[in-house]
Formats: structure tokens, C-alpha cells, sequence
């Protein structure tokens, strides 16, 4: 407790914010993120739109949308594991041998399994490579960076093992109509307007409905105008990103695919026991064991839920790629997932953060990248703004930090 | 006094000293007679496929065949380890080292380690280009490979409509052979440049050869300039992601009539050549290089000159003129699949007409 006459002064997330604040009831929770996020994404816009207009273009969109749908599912895993304050180093390997399992399961002429036993069995085991970590952590209470990091380098190794084993070249084509067709095809105009419209529909159902239940409940809940111009703005975003996406190609199917998952996993972090769970073993371990959770079972479901989003990942890297090849799993993956859930907002201590800071860090690295590729600067020079905006990013997410505790009275 | 304690320590410590004394390296017998061994340095397994599937199969054999001790050993892209495989090579007894190298400076390095330990160094498919360079150089003529792309392609370019947009999409400067491959293409190509009656596009390197970065850069390339119709691909994998990222944009290169090359006649190089959607890829006879490179390790091992190897070639690493081994690729089209990788048994039929590309594969094979 402090003694001292002077007070530090109490700056409200509101006052900060300015009338932000109060338009978007999320910001007044304790991340500003993603006020940080939302800034970095328009100032990105801004930047490469000037520097090459057709980043702007409905060939850019769409391209863009195709290009971070692989980051992208992979972070959402991240964010689970960073809640619960560990690490898993190993997504981008065991995304690797979930893709590489599936072509050679696909393989016509040798096994020649249907689609709809080669996805699953392939997730089966990067589940289960999940569920060893996990399982090594928390029983043998191994760091999480050591252990995944031998995951990382099985993993690595029986990529190599299985690409060079059953190929004479090392590369192992896709030839499944369907599993290409997760990150090659597009939704028809019609189709992609009734899902919008079906999707905004619940979205805005469930937004009314809890918002019923809070105020039966007697709790505090934001004016009604303000969810109608909530549901608006994402109908507004929506319905233009499907128009724009239209122009082109249309909405890519891997759009679709990452965002039910966005919204399953989301709605597992924020509105299922085990979500709470998960946020508490990650804020204070101790006081959630005493609390009555089994600890130990939120950590390796973490880490199975981690293992299972880095196979789709990688499926869906193999199904862009169409292809798999000893070098699958290597290159920035491991990076810019972590990177990804980071900017995004995700806290490295545990305890903050949302699924949706997938969405918007994998956004911002790969509209990087993608503006980047366009200007078609060397590696060198993108090597180097890649790092600087991590470390804008991770920055702006510790000061922003340091001031929410130097808002607190008690410190 | 010396305490029991303090003279039993002292003699510890002396009879160390004895023991050591007596195991220093190179002086006993046994090590003098020894004819030593070859130590094959293979970079890593994912820039590109060959190392693994072909060259150590090669090796293993061209060694056997020569009654030749061997050790292969792979890096796995870490010049750090690379480094350590070289020590433990000098002090497993190696005579001569087959290095392929990561990158100049550690190549140097290990080139430098070789010199000090009075073992012969040969650079085998990459040129050290840093330092004074290794004893000899065995390898494909890297440029001329680039200049059979070049050459093959040139003909079809001129042969398409209008302006041709032309992309070079090279290999990471890390490993000098992209460089030298990029030269051959590019002096083919530059006078149509200069006249203008090519469009150079785009001249990008792919970091580590990493083929889902290759996509990217090439969707963006696309998307910047879509009317590119020509793609120096530096090898079949870069080649296979701008396939890839020309069918993501809606477009099929055999039927748009999009000339691309590739290098190494992979599986899935050839499978795309048969399917038409590459032009050509270049053959380099793995199996010669490997053997002439065996070759020239068992000649410098037992002190033999190697001058008709080299035939008098040299080239220059920036330093000296270091003996060059050439070898000479091949380039292959649709035209000549039969007589040059299948009658060589490097590749096969059956592993190429899986699936889809069945119905590309001659009826009486």
C-alpha cells in the first residue's frame, strides 16, 4: 500500500481512448491491442497503397486472404499456448509431418486413401504428437521450450525421413482434387453472399441474446444503439471484403474454412469452462489449482489443441503449394506464428489475450510480406522491416502495459 | 609437510600429465599407416532434393566401387555443424575432404582447417568463394547450366506474340551456384533486354531456395505484372511454385502457353514437362559428378595428378585459379524425356506416370 501524498493519478481506459472507449465495449476491457492492431493495419494500408496502388487491388485482396491463411490457423493454436504462458516450438514441424502423413496417404497408386481418411488420420497424429509434449511437460515437468524444441527436431527429421523414403526426389505431389481444392478454390458469387448473410445473422442473434442474458442477470451492459452499430460495422466490413473479394476470384474457401475455426475456437476461449480454465492456469497457475482446476490437463489440452491447429496449418500450406518437399515445415512459419499472436496482442506471460489476435497479427505480418513482395525489394531489406515491425509491435504491446499499471492505485 | 592428501592430488595430477603426453594426435604408429578416408560435407537435404536421394546413393556406390573408406555427413543447413563435421573428419583420419558449403565464409573456414591439418580439400558442386579456395573443383559448369536454359528457351520466346514479360526467379545468393546460374541465363537474355525486345519483369532471389516463398514472391510478381509469359525458374522446385501460383491466379500455364524452366529433372519437374506446363528442365548426370568427384579425392589420397581430369580448366574464386573438373548438363524437353533421364536410369517410368501424369507416358514402356 502506498503511503506517499502523491497519487498516481487514475487514467481510465475510457479517458484514453478518448470516445473510442465507449464505441467499441471490448476496447474497455484490459487490452488496447486491439486499437494498436487495428492503427498498424491502416497505417500498413496507407503506406503500401501509396507506394504501389495495386496492393489496393481485388487481385491483392484475394491474394492476401490466401497468403495468411496458413499463419494464420497455425497462431490460433499459438494464442492458446502463449495464454497458458508456454511455448510450443515444434507447430511448425508438426505441421509438416501432418501434411507429409496425408500425401502419402493420398498417394494414387500406393495407398490411395479417400480424402475424408487422410485429413483426419493426418490431424490424428499432430494431435498426438500434442498430446506427448504435453504430456512430457506437465509429468515431467520439462520446460515447454525444451521439450517442444525436441519435437521440433523429431519432427524435422521424420519430415526428411518420410519425404526421402517414399519418393526417389524428395518432393511428393498432391493430386486429391479435394484437398487441393481446401486452398485453390473459391466460393461462387451466391453461395458467398448467403453464408455473409447467414453468418451476420447469428452474429448479431448471439450478440442480442447475451446481451438479454446480461441484462437479466442485472449486469451492466453498453447502450442498444451501440451492438445495432456493432453488428452494422461488421456487416458493413464483411459484405465489403465479399464484395471486393467478388471482383476477383471470389472468397477463397480457406477464408471460410480459418474463420469457422476462428469462431469455434473462440467461442471455446470465451464462452466453455475449459476457456476459463485456460485463462486462469495462465494468470496464476497456483492460485487456479487451488481454485480446483486440473492444471495439468489444461496444459496438455493446450498442447494438443496447438498440435492439431499447426496440422491444419500445414494442410493448408501443402494444399497452396500443392505439394509437400523435404524442406516442408522450415523456412519463417515458426516465426511468424508466434510473431503473429503477438502482434496480434497475445501477452507471452500468459493470461491476455484473445483467439481473434490471430486474425489480425497473422493480417499485419502477411500484408508485410505481400506489400513487400510487390515492391519486389530485396530479402535483405525485407528481412530487416520484417524484424522492425515485430519489434514495433511487441513494443507498443509493453507500453502499452506499463501504462495500464501505472493506472492502478495499488501496486 | 605436505599433507598424504595434497601428495596423493600431486600425483593425480602428474600421472595426467604422463597420459596426456602419450595420446597426442598423430604420433602414434597406427595413425601414420593408416590410408585414411574420405569425408563427404552434403550442405543440407532441403535446398534442394538431390543430396539425400541422389548424391549420397552415388557416393556410397563410387566409393565401394574404389574400396575406399567414406564417411557421408549432412549439415542440415547449419555452417556451425558443417564446421564441427570437418573437425571431426581431420580427427577421425581423414585424407580428403568432399565439401559442399553453405556459404563463402564458412567454406573458407573449413578450407583453412583442411589446409592447417595437411588434408587435401576438394569443393565439390559449390565454389568457395571466399579465401584462397579449395584444391580442386568438381561440379557441373554452373554458368553453362544457366546458358542451356537460356539457349533452349530463347528460340520459344521469340516465337510468342508481342513483347515477352520475362521473370527471373533465381536461387538464394548464399549459395554461389545461383549466382553462376543467373549469369548464364542472363547473358542470353540481356541483348533482347537492352533492345527492348524482351520486358524484364522481375529479377528476385528466393532466401534458401524455400519454395512456399517462391510462391509468394511470384503471386505478387504476378499480381504487380500479369502479363508475364516467360519465368527463368532457377530448379524444378522453384519451378513447381510458379505453377502453382500461375493456377492460384486462375491461369494454366501449358495452355496459356507460359515458357518456364527448372533445373535437377526432379519427379515432379519431369511430371510437369510431360503435363506441359514447364518447358524444360537441366539434367545434370548426378551419378558423373559424383564418380569424377570420387575420382579426384582417390587421386589427390594417393598423391596422383589429376590434370586429365581437368583437362588444364580452371576457375577463378576471386582469389586464385583453382582446377576445375567440369561436367557438362543436359538440358530436356518434352522431346528428349526417353533418351536422356530414363536411358540413364536416373529416373523412371513408374515414378513418373503415377495418377494424373499416366496418360503423358508412352504406351510401350
Amino acid at each position: 500500500m502506498r503511503t506517499s501524498e502523491h497519487k498516481p493519478s487514475i487514467r481510465t481506459q475510457n479517458q484514453r481512448l478518448g470516445g473510442l472507449g465507449a464505441f467499441f465495449p471490448w476496447l474497455q476491457t484490459e487490452e488496447v491491442s486491439p486499437l494498436s492492431v487495428i492503427t498498424g493495419s491502416v497505417l500498413i494500408v496507407i503506406i503500401f497503397g501509396l507506394l504501389e496502388p495495386r496492393f489496393l487491388s481485388e487481385r491483392n485482396f484475394v491474394n492476401l486472404i490466401l497468403q495468411m491463411s496458413g499463419v494464420f490457423t497455425t497462431a490460433i493454436g499459438v494464442v492458446f499456448v502463449l495464454l497458458i504462458a508456454e511455448i510450443d516450438l515444434s507447430i511448425a514441424y508438426v505441421g509438416a509431418v501432418g501434411s507429409v502423413t496425408m500425401t502419402l496417404l493420398l498417394r494414387e497408386g500406393a495407398s490411395d486413401w479417400p480424402w475424408w481418411l487422410a485429413v483426419p488420420v493426418a490431424l490424428m497424429v499432430t494431435t498426438l504428437i500434442g498430446l506427448l509434449q504435453g504430456t512430457i511437460i506437465t509429468k515431467a515437468r520439462a520446460p515447454s521450450f525444451v521439450v517442444t524444441l525436441a519435437g521440433l527436431l523429431v519432427s524435422s527429421g521424420v519430415v526428411l525421413i518420410l519425404t526421402t523414403q517414399f519418393s526417389t526426389a524428395g518432393t511428393l505431389v498432391i493430386q486429391d482434387p479435394v484437398v487441393l481444392g481446401i486452398a485453390n478454390s473459391y466460393l461462387p458469387a451466391t453461395w458467398s453472399w448467403i453464408v455473409t448473410i447467414f453468418s451476420l445473422v447469428v452474429f448479431s442473434v448471439s450478440l442480442l441474446l447475451r446481451r438479454q442474458s446480461r441484462v437479466r442477470q442485472g449486469l451492466a451492459v453498453s447502450p442498444l444503439g451501440l451492438s445495432v452499430a456493432q453488428i452494422m460495422m461488421m456487416g458493413l466490413a464483411a459484405g465489403g471484403a465479399v464484395w471486393y473479394a467478388n471482383r476477383d476470384r471470389g472468397v477463397p474457401v480457406v477464408a471460410i474454412i480459418s474463420l469457422v475455426l476462428l469462431v469455434f475456437w473462440s467461442f471455446v476461449a470465451n464462452q466453455t469452462h475449459f476457456g476459463r480454465y485456460v485463462y486462469a492456469v495462465g494468470a496464476n497457475p497456483e492460485a487456479a489449482r487451488r481454485a480446483g482446476i486440473d492444471v495439468d490437463r489444461v496444459r496438455i489440452l493446450v498442447f494438443m489443441i496447438s498440435s492439431f491447429m499447426a496440422g491444419v496449418g500445414g494442410i493448408i500450406l501443402a494444399s497452396r503449394l500443392r505439394s509437400v518437399d523435404t524442406n516442408t515445415g522450415g523456412g519463417n512459419l515458426l516465426l511468424n506464428a508466434i510473431a503473429a499472436a503477438i502482434i496480434g496482442g497475445t501477452s507471452l506471460f500468459g493470461g491476455r489475450g484473445r483467439v481473434y489476435n490471430a486474425l489480425f497479427g497473422a493480417l499485419i505480418i502477411a500484408s508485410v510480406e505481400n506489400g513487400m513482395g510487390l515492391l519486389g525489394l530485396p530479402s535483405g531489406i525485407k528481412i530487416v522491416i520484417n524484424g522492425i515491425v515485430l519489434l514495433v509491435a511487441v513494443l507498443g504491446d509493453a507500453l502499452s502495459r506499463s501504462t495500464r499499471n501505472n493506472s492502478n492505485l495499488v501496486s | 609437510m605436505i599433507s598424504p592428501r595434497q601428495w596423493a592430488v600431486l600425483g593425480i595430477m602428474l600421472l595426467t600429465l604422463a597420459g596426456c603426453q602419450g595420446a597426442a594426435p598423430g604420433d602414434s604408429p597406427a595413425e601414420a599407416d593408416s590410408p585414411g578416408s574420405v569425408w563427404v560435407l552434403l550442405p543440407d537435404s532441403a535446398t534442394s532434393d538431390r543430396w539425400e536421394t541422389d548424391d549420397r546413393r552415388f557416393f556410397e556406390q563410387a566409393f565401394q566401387e574404389l574400396g575406399v573408406d567414406y564417411t557421408i555427413t549432412n549439415a542440415e543447413g547449419d555452417a556451425r555443424a558443417q564446421q564441427t563435421q570437418a573437425e571431426q573428419a581431420i580427427t577421425a583420419g581423414a585424407k580428403v575432404l568432399l565439401m559442399v558449403s553453405l556459404d563463402a565464409g564458412s567454406g573458407a573456414a573449413i578450407v583453412a582447417m583442411a589446409r592447417e591439418a595437411g588434408i587435401a580439400i576438394v569443393d565439390y558442386d559449390r565454389l568457395t568463394i571466399q579465401g584462397p579456395g579449395a584444391d580442386v573443383y568438381v561440379s557441373f559448369d554452373n554458368v553453362m547450366v544457366g546458358r542451356t536454359m537460356g539457349l533452349v528457351l530463347e528460340p520459344l520466346i521469340n516465337d510468342l506474340p508481342g513483347t515477352p514479360h520475362v521473370v527471373l526467379l533465381n536461387g538464394g545468393t548464399t549459395d554461389h551456384n545461383a549466382t553462376l546460374y543467373r549469369q548464364g541465363y542472363y547473358e542470353v537474355a540481356a541483348p533482347y533486354f537492352e533492345r527492348g525486345a524482351w520486358v524484364l519483369t522481375a529479377d528476385q532471389e528466393v532466401p534458401q531456395w524455400d519454395n512456399q516463398q517462391a510462391l509468394l514472391l511470384f503471386e505478387q510478381i504476378l499480381t504487380r505484372d500479369p502479363e508475364v509469359s516467360v519465368v527463368f525458374a532457377a530448379n524444378d522446385g522453384l519451378a513447381s511454385s510458379v505453377i502453382a501460383g500461375f493456377r492460384n491466379a486462375g491461369i494454366d500455364p501449358g495452355e496459356a502457353g507460359i515458357l518456364i524452366s527448372g533445373q535437377d529433372a526432379t519427379v515432379g519437374g519431369i511430371q510437369n514437362i510431360m503435363a506441359g506446363d514447364q518447358t524444360m528442365t537441366v539434367y545434370k548426370p548426378l551419378k558423373q559428378e559424383v564418380y569424377a568427384a570420387a575420382e579426384v579425392a582417390v587421386r589427390l589420397m594417393n598423391g596422383e595428378p589429376i590434370d586429365d581430369l581437368t583437362g588444364g580448366r580452371t576457375i577463378f574464386n576471386g582469389t586464385n585459379e583453382i582446377p576445375f573438373v567440369a561436367l557438362e548438363p543436359i538440358g530436356v524437353t518434352a522431346q528428349n524425356i526417353a533418351q536422356t533421364v530414363i536411358a540413364d536410369g536416373f529416373r523412371s517410368w513408374d515414378e513418373l506416370c503415377v495418377g494424373e501424369f499416366e496418360r503423358y507416358c508412352p504406351a510401350d514402356r
